[in-house]
């Protein structure tokens, strides 16, 4: 974020479209740290299924969750007004994700105690309840294109899952390996779908922007990572969980490398599309006007590529 | 019913920023902050180049996003129109900013003066107002108070200056102007009967209330005459 050297927010003043300043890493770490924590909440419900306890990875994505509820905190202007955020869930999706983090607490607490196969579910459903609303906080914000596409809203949610399979993955080879080791193919499975979920979610929220207009800034922003998400992100992650299956000498490293690019990308995912390709409405007109005794002319607006016929 | 909605003549308009200005006179606020500004937009190329001056800030829109996204209710609409922010509520999230397409809101941080420690009388003036605005989302107020000075006193606003938003007032072209946009025979009314306006990014459904006049409405019979005489 470009400061002066008081510290102050500088605003640009150009027609083009501008890279959002009031969202900064603090902003992003609400979305990744809720994200994955919610994730792994829905990772630990699958495998509770099959009788495997999840107490500590619940008070693990907990804290995750608490983590990025601090980034917020972090970032807002009057930390100590932080309770007014609760004021209005008649549209504020803020205010609901807000609300939502209280039951989720609660929910997630009570799992992590009981650890009962019906406590985790309860804690899931309240925890993609929580992802939703991050997804829609993303879709409600109309001033940045790329954010406000409806698409936002599986692809934030297919990441958040992937993230939380791939912290439950790397935990399982840590957290009594050799429990696990028998419900590894499932969690080796419920990585894959949602690597496979992930990718085309991310293909089909980029190409929508191509295709309905973004500002060419944001759009290369987001080709410029496309590779990298694409390729090194979810599809090598999905090569090393076939080589675990296939090669049981590198079975471990191949599933702990596999884990960690399934979390990290769709924390560069985030920080992409939060902090890199969030550039602005800019200003635009339709026409320009008649001058004097002239005619009107064409309008104009400046920093946008074409949408794709 | 009552909507007060800004007018701006892009044929008149030239771009001399004397309604910046005294946004800021009045309003004092921090160095770097327009609530006002004048936009220099550049159409096509040499040699066929138009340039066009484009008054922009708070669009108070009918359908303002800000409002919907503020977890606060800090954001409010009043009956007729205006968009306000209640400084003591707002806890500067500023998700309203990323919600508004217009680039209206800002946040200062630390409360600067244009002169550094030196206020001006016009800073010392607004002290109170402020005070409050730092760390918060801060935008153009319409002039609301301005307004309601005048409603209470029998003037009629966009046409009594003690009654005008300042911006209205300082304007040497006679480009900006305000009104309700509710009642047909108000100045805005009239002006957006006779000529043809846009609204800016009016896609995004906000329904703003700031009018651009880009030429006035022709009738059939000019067209047909311009045409034969082509």
């Amino acid at each position: 974020m470009p400061k002066s050297q008081n510290g102050q927010t500088q605003y640009p003043t150009t027609l083009y479209p501008v890279l959002q300043q009031d969202w900064d890493l603090r902003g992003t770490g609400n979305f990744v740290f809720g994200g994955t924590g919610t994730g792994l909440i829905l990772a630990i419900t699958v495998m509770s299924f099959f009788g495997v306890s999840g107490q500590i990875l619940t008070l693990l994505a907990l804290a995750f969750i608490g983590l990025g509820l601090t980034c917020v905190l972090a970032k807002i202007g009057r930390p100590f007004r932080a309770m007014n955020v609760v004021l209005n869930p008649q549209t504020s999706w803020m205010t609901r994700e807000g609300l939502i983090a209280g039951p989720l607490f609660i929910a997630g607490l009570a799992a992590a105690w009981f650890d009962q196969v019906f406590v985790y579910v309860l804690a899931a459903f309240v925890a993609m309840v929580f992802l939703y609303c991050q997804g829609k906080i993303l879709t409600e914000a109309k001033g940045i294109p790329a954010w406000r596409t409806p698409k936002s809203i599986p692809l934030f949610m297919s990441t958040g899952i992937v993230e939380g399979a791939g912290i439950f993955l790397i935990a399982s080879l840590f957290l009594n390996p050799e429990d696990m080791s028998i419900v590894r193919p499932v969690i080796l499975a419920l990585l894959l779908i949602s690597i496979v979920s992930r990718v085309f979610t991310w293909r089909i929220y980029l190409r929508d922007l191509q295709e309905s207009g973004a500002p060419k800034k944001a759009l290369n922003a987001l080709e410029k990572a496309d590779g990298p998400i694409t390729f090194i992100g979810n599809i090598l992650p999905v090569l090393l969980l076939l080589v675990s299956q296939l090669v049981p000498e590198s079975a471990v490293i191949a599933a702990l490398v596999s884990g960690i690019l399934a979390f990290a990308t769709g924390w560069y995912l985030k920080f992409v599309i939060i902090n890199k390709a969030a550039f602005n409405q800019g200003f635009a007109i339709p026409f320009s006007p008649a001058r004097g005794g002239g005619k009107p002319g064409p309008g104009t607006k400046p920093g946008w590529r074409a949408p794709k016929p | 019913m009552t909507r007060w909605v800004f007018v701006a003549d892009l044929n008149r308009c030239v771009g001399c920023q004397t309604c910046t200005a005294a946004c800021k006179h009045r309003n004092a606020t921090a160095p770097g902050v327009m609530w006002r500004k004048v936009l220099d937009m550049e159409v096509g190329e040499f040699p066929e180049v138009r340039r066009t001056f484009v008054p922009t800030g708070c669009h108070h829109c009918e359908n303002p996003p800000c409002m919907h996204v503020c977890p606060t209710t800090a954001t409010k609409q009043r009956d007729d129109g205006i968009i306000t922010i209640d400084y003591d509520l707002c806890i500067g999230c500023m998700y309203c900013s990323v919600a508004c397409p217009y680039q209206a809101r800002y946040k200062v941080d630390i409360v600067n003066n244009a002169y550094g420690l030196t206020k001006m009388a016009n800073e010392v003036a607004r002290d109170e107002e402020n005070l409050p605005r730092k760390a918060v989302a801060q935008k153009c107020t319409f002039c609301a108070d301005r307004i309601d000075y005048g409603l209470e006193n029998g003037l009629t606003p966009g046409v009594d200056p003690d009654a005008t938003p300042a911006c209205v007032n300082s304007c040497i072209a006679g480009a900006l102007h305000m009104g309700n946009i509710e009642d047909p025979k108000s100045n805005v009314s009239v002006m957006v009967e006779e000529n043809e306006t846009f609204l800016m990014h009016e896609e995004l459904g906000t329904k703003p209330g700031f009018y651009y006049i880009w030429d006035r409405k022709h009738d059939a019979d000019e067209d047909t005459a311009e045409g034969g005489e082509e």
